[in-house]
């Protein structure tokens, strides 16, 4: 019983010890973490939105969560020398596959600009959607816009589902965050009568059409290091 | 030959943990896939491994035998966080790299095996010289395997593309590949430690 209690306080008194130490370097370091975390952020949405310096995580601030099967993942108002300057929101939605799209809109309710961050659709032919030739074309639209492939976005030949799935997930992403600027940032308002939220979004990718060969192709391919 | 040089240089060699003992190959194999990242993961590992050597060699006489594994562990974690926040703060892409595999070093054999059999029975100079000795065994084979690696399957060395890309073999990237230039390595340490003992018989 004395041993048991002997090593107990032994024991203890190492572990106090580390955690002293650690508590000190993890103050010393905890800044630096932060501030290379965020530069990190702020490197990969000045991909889209090169005009802005920094970017404020608001996620959880009443953007919305998606319409239909798009979800909205993430959220982030865009300030240039402490005034918002807009708005990147990253959205996930079907397209032949899934795909996770960054998008950029600025005060006026206009794309600035989107990314195709990650996408399952066939290689070659629905991954083409990353390309600037069909990400490019979103530039400057307004998000009040239809978003409707062949009428105002133009689709890439032999992937139409995956061009309407992207448009869809853009249309959703930019009217939340047109909504979201003009509520809480003194954004534009939308105007009168237009479309709010895109509850048809569900049925862009419902349409039959075998534009693309089998999904089944794209699996993930390169397999990761061993993990042990 | 000096008692603590032969110390020192039984881990680069003739007692290499990776080529010799062949422990702590998880985290070896895992990240060698460019020199940055052997490098990177040698010098943690050997810090690590020499800050535990030395505190568990200063503080043997102070941790009862019975519960000497835990008290080894929490001495090892302690310095395993410390170099993961700090490479954390200071080389946050080489942190990324690396991923799991730092915090993983508190379970790294090496690491265990030498504290153990080593350190909890020497004293603090030994200790230190043979933390050297293997953790620099450790950092030069992972930068070979590393070097071979990164040439032959993404055709740079050091970052710097020298191989245009019809002549890499993608293999020497994945995990297959880096279990073979480890068996290579192997057989190759073996031979060499081979000719050296047989030198050292004939005289």
């Amino acid at each position: 019983m004395k041993t048991m209690i002997k090593l107990s306080f032994v024991m203890a008194a190492y572990a106090v010890v580390a955690c002293v130490a650690l508590a000190f370097v993890y103050i010393a370091t905890a800044p630096k973490i932060a501030a290379a975390a965020q530069e990190e952020l702020n490197a990969s949405l000045r991909v889209v939105f090169s005009d802005a310096s920094t970017f404020e995580d608001v996620t959880a601030d009443g953007v919305g969560s998606g319409a239909g099967q798009i979800a909205i993942d993430r959220a982030y108002l865009a300030k240039k020398d402490g005034t918002t300057v807009g708005m990147v929101i990253q959205a996930t939605g079907p397209t032949y596959k899934t795909s996770t799209v960054l998008v950029a809109v600025g005060m006026d309710r206009r794309i600035i600009g989107i990314k195709l961050l990650a996408n399952s659709d066939t290689p070659g032919l629905g991954t083409k959607t990353a390309e600037p030739g069909f990400a490019g074309q979103f530039a400057s639209k307004s998000v009040d816009d239809a978003f409707a492939v062949k009428a105002d976005v133009q689709a890439i030949s032999g992937a139409t589902i995956s061009s309407r799935g992207v448009a869809a997930i853009v249309r959703v992403a930019g009217r939340a965050a047109g909504n979201y600027l003009a509520a809480k940032a003194g954004g534009a308002v939308a105007p009168e009568g237009a479309a709010s939220g895109g509850s048809d979004d569900g049925s862009t990718d419902a349409d039959s059409g075998a534009s693309e060969d089998d999904a089944s192709t794209d699996a993930e391919s390169g397999a990761s290091e061993e993990a042990n | 030959m000096n008692k603590y040089f032969k110390l020192f240089t039984n881990g680069l060699l003739k007692e290499n943990p990776l080529l010799v003992i062949m422990i702590g190959l998880c985290s070896s194999l895992a990240v060698t896939t460019n020199i940055w990242n052997g490098i990177g993961m040698g010098l943690a590992m050997t810090f690590v491994l020499l800050m535990s050597e030395i505190m568990i060699s200063g503080f043997r006489k102070l941790i009862p035998n019975s519960i000497r594994i835990p008290v080894f562990i929490i001495i090892i974690a302690a310095f395993t966080t410390i170099v993961d926040l700090v490479m954390k703060a200071y080389t946050p892409a080489l942190s990324k790299a690396m991923g799991v595999f730092i915090p993983l070093i508190v379970v790294n054999c090496i690491i265990m095996g030498r504290v153990e059999s080593f350190s909890y029975k020497r004293t603090v100079p030994e200790s230190i010289l043979d933390a050297l000795g293997m953790g620099l065994g450790y950092t030069w084979v992972l930068c070979v395997i590393s070097i071979i690696r990164e040439f032959l399957g993404a055709g740079s060395f050091f970052g710097m593309v020298i191989l245009p890309e019809q002549y890499r073999v993608g293999f020497f990237s994945q995990s297959p590949g880096g279990f073979f230039v480890f068996g290579m390595l192997i057989a190759i340490a073996f031979a060499v430690n081979k000719a050296i003992e047989g030198r050292g018989g004939a005289k």
